[in-house]
């Protein structure tokens, strides 16, 4: 399996102020000083090996989409923030020019405008000859979307979309097996509830866990978590906030952070644990610091397990499963 | 993990020593209440004095945080002082010096 970010950012869309892409060109043309580069490779290699990421490129702004390459013939697709417009374009691109399948299965972790709010611009719902398969936990997802669409938020109605749209609802605890891949989905604590997914195929183990708060005394918690992460070749988790945010002033608000991150993955012998949903107000400086100090934290509480990997997510961000 | 009990200018002053590691998590959270009910009576102040740890797991961390919680409804501050330098980070990438005062020394009664 391949895994796709075209979403990376929790809450709401940020893009870079005109200051902020400013600040990193003199930046980088201050480090250069004294430097020549004999080609554009050169250049690029200075960017990639001498800076930190975020100093020689952006984390991104839309939020949450992930793709999965390695269904038998579809398209997968985990929530659809604002990262599904591009997707849609590049499905579009790959129809054309790789003859897929025009078929779309969507796992949602929830409902909440930030996941929802790149479906109305998802261009395949506009192909007749499209099918979009919806899958979630929650029954009311087919109101969610269509709600969104209602005329008082957007000119466009869903009954106008024109590709066929199915909503499939999905039980925790039972087992699926979708174009396949095999697909679990749990409960997390959040507002009106999300889910976890795992997905299965060929020995390998994705899951993808957003929008959770893991309560730091919540010990049957903990051990759900452990179990479903277990030995997982990659997790995705929300670390939007610190540890000290996330139990007090942001307490309740349906996030986690990377330690208690990294305590789960370290917990559940996970492999490699993706920093993912960026609090909006950071900025590329600030996830820098974010995924240092989780390297950090790593090892600190290491104690003897096998090595846990941490990788930042960002929009356009691919890793083979 | 050990424990001492002390006192300082500042209230009562707890002395954890060694690893507290998981296994230890509800000894430490209960040597932590008891710290926090004699500062309750008195200073209103707890000295958690991490000079002699050489590591905190998660679930120390969880202790400290229920601790905290539970301090805040006796109006009692916890304060942690003199964590080596590996603990101090971990403290810090936790942002614990946010909800937590961290100071590098203790008046000890009688010093």
């Amino acid at each position: 399996m391949l895994v796709r970010f075209w979403g990376t950012r929790g809450s709401l869309p940020v893009a870079p102020r005109a200051r902020a892409i400013e600040d990193k060109i003199v930046n980088a043309l201050m480090r250069a000083r004294g430097r020549s580069f004999g080609d554009e490779d050169e250049a690029r290699a200075f960017i990639n090996t001498e800076m930190r990421f975020g100093e020689g490129h952006s984390y991104g702004g839309a939020t949450t989409c992930l793709e999965i390459e390695g269904a038998d013939d579809s398209f997968f697709i985990l929530d659809m923030g604002s990262g599904l417009r591009e997707l849609g374009n590049d499905a579009f691109r790959r129809i054309a020019q790789q003859g897929r399948s025009r078929t779309y299965n969507f796992f949602m972790s929830h409902l909440h405008w930030d996941h929802i709010m790149g479906f109305p611009f998802f261009g395949p719902a506009f192909d007749p000859n499209a099918h979009i398969v919806v899958h979630s936990g929650h029954a009311d997802c087919e109101a969610a979307l269509r709600r969104q669409q209602e005329e008082i938020s957007f000119p466009v109605a869903f009954d106008w979309l024109r590709a066929k749209i199915e909503f499939k609802v999905l039980t925790p605890g039972e087992r699926y097996h979708v174009d396949g891949i095999d697909v679990e989905l749990m409960p997390q604590d959040h507002s009106h509830v999300s889910y976890a997914w795992k997905f299965s195929k060929g020995g390998k183990r994705f899951v993808f866990s957003t929008d959770a708060e893991h309560r730091m005394d919540d010990v049957p918690d903990k051990e759900a978590f452990e179990a479903f992460f277990d030995k997982a070749d990659l997790v995705v988790c929300d670390t939007m906030y610190s540890l000290a945010e996330s139990i007090t002033l942001k307490a309740d608000w349906g996030h986690s952070s990377n330690v208690m991150a990294v305590n789960l993955c370290h917990g559940a012998g996970a492999k490699k644990l993706v920093l993912f949903h960026h609090e909006p107000t950071s900025s590329d400086a600030d996830i820098d610091n974010l995924f240092d100090e989780t390297v950090r934290y790593e090892a600190f509480n290491r104690k003897g397990r096998a090595p846990l990997e941490i990788v930042c997510s960002y929009d356009s961000l691919e890793l083979e499963v | 993990m050990l424990w001492a009990a002390s006192s300082s200018t500042r209230g009562p002053v707890g002395h954890p020593a060694g690893d507290i590691d998981d296994g230890a998590r509800d000894v430490f959270l209960g040597h932590l209440r008891d710290g926090v009910a004699l500062a309750a009576a008195g200073d209103k102040e707890f000295v958690v004095d991490l000079s002699e740890v050489d590591h905190m797991s998660a679930s120390a961390l969880m202790a400290l945080t229920i601790a905290r919680k539970e301090a805040l409804g006796s109006d009692v501050k916890i304060v942690l002082a003199r964590p080596n330098s590996a603990l101090r980070e971990v403290l810090e990438i936790s942002r614990y010096q946010l909800i937590f005062d961290i100071v590098d020394q203790i008046e000890m009664d009688g010093d």
